[in-house]
């Protein structure tokens, strides 16, 4: 049984298998997965104050069932289309931080009276 | 030196004997605030660590980071991640303050292989120490936010800490006390089952389900396992709350663990109810606080205690362990305790017993 069960599996991994690389990855120019994770790690997660299942299907990573990571794409497209008018301007570079210090939702102005 | 090898061969044999199979550390998912698949490739925890898990090793574990292995990540050939986790521990023992043995093992000699594809997770584990296979089949897509999980693998039951020797674990295979048994069911020596699974993460909580085809522990009617585990930052503060029983005939369990971290200090604890696994009821429980002394070296103590019939008389064991934990560099793990066990009513038993340990994982 215990045999069988594993020829079973080898032969099913084999098959369909994939290689390991990046999956749908289209905004940020990172080649490896461990570029990728310290990135998400170190700047995304502290910076709105959430951890990966925020935006992730936790068993599926590259998986877009997720809202939130759709408008996370959004905005990390918004910061560096801002950080190529920075650059040129000689100006620092923005992170997610300078709206959402720590937030999941960026803090709105007080409504006028 | 062989004298006193052969004269605690028991000591020796009943170490050897816990060739650890997947093994956890659920601190790191308490102070992480997230369940087991964030750094494993098993959602059940232990074992070949995901890309997370392997940045987590080097960033946030270990003391240094040699430049040479900043940019592992366990892919050696293209559609397969490797790794492993070796083990090595040593045992002294001591009676009346004086040394009286010591012995050198091998714990645990694993070797993992990973396959991934769009919709499957495949993971292979060999445990060459105990000659026994692992083999699971995630289906990741199948349901939204969730998996099926088939092949032989081991029900997910509790903190899944990663002392065997715990009682709310397999406790003393080696009956040190002298009590019908010291510790619930979940020895090292329990073999991989066939196994069905199903797993569905809403938000911070993590919820399985699984059967066995043939008995878990018993080894003679089909066990059903459920868990439940919630994660939740609460200003500066991550906690873990949770529960999971097992049933398996007329053996039933259920428990209730928890954790509470802030900064460099986190607690842990599990408290666990057996029926009809030795006298009538019996119970476990489980209590660690951890201090972070500094990045790569933490100060441990805990408390266990089991009794064997709820009575809380003269057979119920209460252990003490303080120890230290360095992690000099990824991947390498270095552990001190120092241990004494009671009974219930004060009366000294077995002397200290002091233990090391080297965890080398890739």
């Amino acid at each position: 049984m215990k045999k069988t069960i594993i020829i079973f599996g080898l032969l099913v991994g084999f098959l369909i298998a994939q290689k390991s690389d990046l999956k749908n990855v289209k905004v940020l120019p990172y080649k490896t997965k461990r570029e990728l994770v310290k990135y998400m790690k170190s700047v995304v997660a502290p910076e709105l104050g959430v951890k990966c299942n925020f935006c992730h299907n936790m068993t599926d990573y590259s998986s877009d069932e997720k809202d939130h990571k759709k408008v996370a794409r959004q905005m990390m497209a918004m910061v560096q289309n801002a950080n190529k008018t920075m650059n040129n301007l000689n100006f620092h570079e923005i992170s997610c931080w300078v709206c959402h210090r720590g937030n999941e939702h960026p803090d709105h102005p007080p409504e006028k009276k | 030196m062989i004298d006193r090898l052969t004269k605690y061969h028991h000591l020796l044999l009943f170490f050897i004997f816990i060739s650890t199979p997947l093994i956890a550390i659920p601190r790191f998912a308490l102070e992480s605030g997230s369940s087991c698949i964030l750094c494993h490739v098993d959602p059940s925890g232990g074992g070949l660590r995901n890309d997370y898990g392997i940045g987590y090793g080097l960033d946030d574990l270990s003391n240094r980071i040699p430049k040479r292995l900043s940019s592992y990540s366990g892919i050696i050939l293209s559609h397969f991640q490797f790794g492993g986790d070796i083990r090595i521990q040593s045992v002294s023992k001591q009676k009346d303050e004086v040394p009286v043995g010591l012995a050198v093992f091998p714990m645990q000699a694993n070797i993992q292989v990973k396959n991934e594809g769009e919709y499957h997770t495949a993971l292979v584990e060999l445990a060459t120490l105990r000659k026994d296979v692992g083999f699971q089949l995630r289906v990741n897509n199948l349901i939204p936010n969730g998996y099926f999980k088939f092949g032989l693998s081991k029900p997910s039951y509790g903190l899944k800490i990663e002392d065997h020797t715990a009682f709310i674990r397999g406790g003393n295979i080696q009956l040190v006390q002298g009590n019908h048994r010291e510790g619930m069911p979940f020895i090292p020596t329990l073999e991989n089952v066939g196994l069905m699974e199903l797993g569905f993460y809403f938000g911070d909580t993590f919820i399985s389900v699984s059967r066995t085809i043939d008995g878990y522990i018993l080894g003679s009617t089909e066990t059903y396992v459920g868990r439940i585990e919630h994660y939740r930052s609460l200003r500066s503060f991550q906690s873990v709350a949770g529960a999971s029983f097992l049933l398996e005939g007329d053996l039933k369990i259920f428990g209730l663990f928890g954790g509470l971290s802030r900064g460099n200090l986190s607690w842990m604890g599990e408290v666990d109810v057996a029926e009809n696994w030795i006298l009538d009821r019996s119970i476990a429980s489980y209590s660690e606080f951890t201090w972070r002394l500094k990045k790569g070296l933490f100060l441990m103590g805990r408390i266990d205690f089991f009794d064997e019939n709820m009575n809380f008389t003269e057979d119920a064991i209460r252990r003490t362990t303080f120890g230290l934990n360095y992690v000099p560099l990824p991947f390498v793990d270095i552990k001190f305790q120092i241990r004494s066990s009671q009974l219930t009513q004060g009366k000294q038993s077995k002397g200290l017993e002091f233990l090391s340990q080297l965890h080398l994982w890739f």
